[in-house]
């Protein structure tokens, strides 16, 4: 009852079944797994069985991998309020050394070094940029580049995530834009390299480095945070200092970020290319399990919404008026329109916009519903930004996993 | 089947979501990650795959793939040789992509 396409239905609460499935089967597949995890949650596609496991600062989460740490925030999270709580955003690193030891993040230890074609280098504690420079907070979406992996048919390797690889907090920090100015970037200056403190178990795996354009990342809306929802940023997701790239993917959202290094020429990493990459075309989709001709970095957010309530599989009475409500989201062009269809995306009706946190923030929407008819309804969102970008009905596909947007359809069993 | 029932007929009592956040109950902390390692199905090679391929990351990178066909695994193999500097010898690539394939493999599709 759970296509693939739904929000995973059972997050945190285990039923009867459920359990003894797991107990079963799960325990199995998780035989050297100590500390003993009372629950699992199972994400709705295949293979999608994940324990959930409590970190430091955060609840228990749907963990991906144990190291280096990938949480996902459960589904339900989102139905609780706007800014997704620092304790349930999502955790994504790459590295074997990832997060960065507690000792290499105390005040007096952790410094921002800004170095390479610029006319001043500089290198500054945390407190230091609080000090030297104005701060400023903005209001944005943080989702991985791979968000709903899982979802994707065919499926494809890399992390198997469910829709829980993205959350929206108020990020408070000083602009990037102030401290490359003070650095005085160098006319020959043609990419700015951020790099954190993670590091590869390996010399010969390739450091966790990505780039922008300096028009970029010369932008007012750029930040180096260090405040997460009003408080420091949690050690998972940064501590003490993050990059925050309104409007962009994860990936360039380097966590612990200590280096950044103007250059002339085009860096060569991994993590730039081949890594990160998307087809070259405007729906970056080719062809299922085919190979793009050619690839550009992944850039900018595109247009996504959720029905976060009624979660997928609740039971409802007809004739009762209930609420249905979601998320919606872009890159900053700010959500135009939300329309709603309970039947299965033949009609529509339009959904009301909840108050704006800013254009790059979840908005909510919502709208009153009164099943008509009983049995199975598939319910279905789909937003439309100012610019008059909306989301496929049907799913989109490459070779990588990226950028998922579709219409994602919730079944619910109306009696 | 949803024992839950009566508790899900209230989702829609609350119009709005709240903007803020609940305060994190979990600041004070201390910095420790979990113990606590997942490990792969037994079998011919599995020892070789541990060994291997637990050196920069958890085995739940293998076990949380899906169903992969011989030719995903083989290319998984390759880009943690090529890409990320995995000490493997070519007479260890057969014997990791036949184990993975094995535990953690789809049919090869018909064309
Ligand atoms: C030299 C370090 C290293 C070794 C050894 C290694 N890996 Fe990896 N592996 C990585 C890195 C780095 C990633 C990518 C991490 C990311 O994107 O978060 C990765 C990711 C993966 C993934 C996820 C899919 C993907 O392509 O990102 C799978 C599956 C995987 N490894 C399997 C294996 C297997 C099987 C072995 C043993 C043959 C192995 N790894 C050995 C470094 C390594």
């Amino acid at each position: 009852m759970n296509r693939p396409g739904s929000n995973a239905r059972n997050d945190g609460a285990l039923t009867r079944r459920q359990f003894l499935a797991w107990s079963g089967a799960a325990a199995a597949a998780w035989p050297a797994l100590r500390g003993a995890d009372a629950s699992t949650t199972t994400l709705p596609f295949a293979n999608g069985t994940r324990p959930l496991v409590k970190y430091p600062q955060k609840r228990p989460l749907i963990r991906l991998t144990a190291r280096p740490p990938q949480l996902e925030t459960p589904f339900s999270v989102f139905n609780e309020s706007l800014l997704t709580p620092n304790d349930a955003f999502f955790v994504r690193y790459h590295l074997t050394n990832a997060p960065p030891p507690p000792e290499l993040l105390q005040p007096d230890r952790f410094r921002l070094g800004v170095g390479g074609k610029v006319t001043t280098p500089l290198s500054l504690s945390v407190a230091e940029l609080i000090a030297k420079f104005e701060s400023v907070e903005t209001v944005a979406v943080l989702q991985c580049s791979g968000n709903s992996r899982g979802f994707f048919e065919p499926r494809v390797a890399g992390g198997q995530l469910g829709h829980g690889a993205m959350g929206c907090a108020r990020w408070k920090g000083v602009r990037l834009a102030d401290v490359l100015k003070a650095a005085g970037l160098k006319p020959e200056a043609t990419q700015i390299l951020f790099n954190g403190l993670d590091t590869p178990a390996l010399p010969a795996t390739p450091d966790f480095v990505k780039t922008l354009e300096p028009d970029l990342a010369l932008s007012p809306e750029l930040l180096l945070a260090y405040e997460m929802n009003g408080e420091p940023l949690p050690w998972l997701n940064g501590f003490p200092l993050r990059l925050v790239i309104p409007g962009y993917y994860g990936t360039y959202w380097i966590k612990q970020v200590s280096e950044i290094t103007a250059i002339d020429g085009e860096f060569k990493g991994f993590w730039m290319n081949p890594g990160y990459r998307i087809p070259d075309d405007p729906c970056a989709a080719i062809a299922p399990g085919t190979t793009p001709k050619r690839t550009v970095p992944i850039s900018r957010l595109n247009v996504r919404s959720f029905i976060t309530s009624p979660a997928a599989g609740t039971a409802i009475r007809t004739g009762t008026e209930t609420r249905v409500r979601g998320i919606a989201f872009d890159d900053g062009h700010g959500i135009r329109e939300v329309l709603f269809s309970d039947d299965g995306g033949r009609r529509w009706q339009a959904a009301e916009l909840g108050t704006s946190l800013g254009n790059y923030a979840f908005r909510e929407w919502t709208i009153p519903w009164t099943p008509s008819r009983a049995g199975t309804v598939t319910l279905m969102a789909r937003a439309t930004n100012r610019l008059g970008q909306s989301q496929p009905m049907e799913p989109l596909w490459n070779p990588s996993g990226y950028m998922r947007n579709c219409v994602e359809p919730v079944e619910v069993n109306v009696t | 089947m949803l024992g839950c029932l009566p508790a899900l007929l209230a989702f829609g009592a609350e119009p709005f979501v709240s903007v803020e956040p609940a305060r994190n109950p979990f600041a004070g902390d201390a910095l420790v990650l979990p113990a606590g390692q997942p490990s792969v199905q037994p079998g011919e090679g599995a020892g070789l795959v541990i060994a291997t391929c637990s050196q920069c990351h958890s085995l739940d990178y293998i076990t949380t793939q899906p169903p992969l066909t011989r030719a995903q695994w083989t290319a998984g193999v390759e880009k943690m040789r090529a890409r990320f500097g995995a000490s493997v010898s070519s007479n260890q690539v057969p014997i990791l992509t036949e184990y993975l394939t094995r535990a953690y493999g789809a049919p090869a599709k018909s064309p």
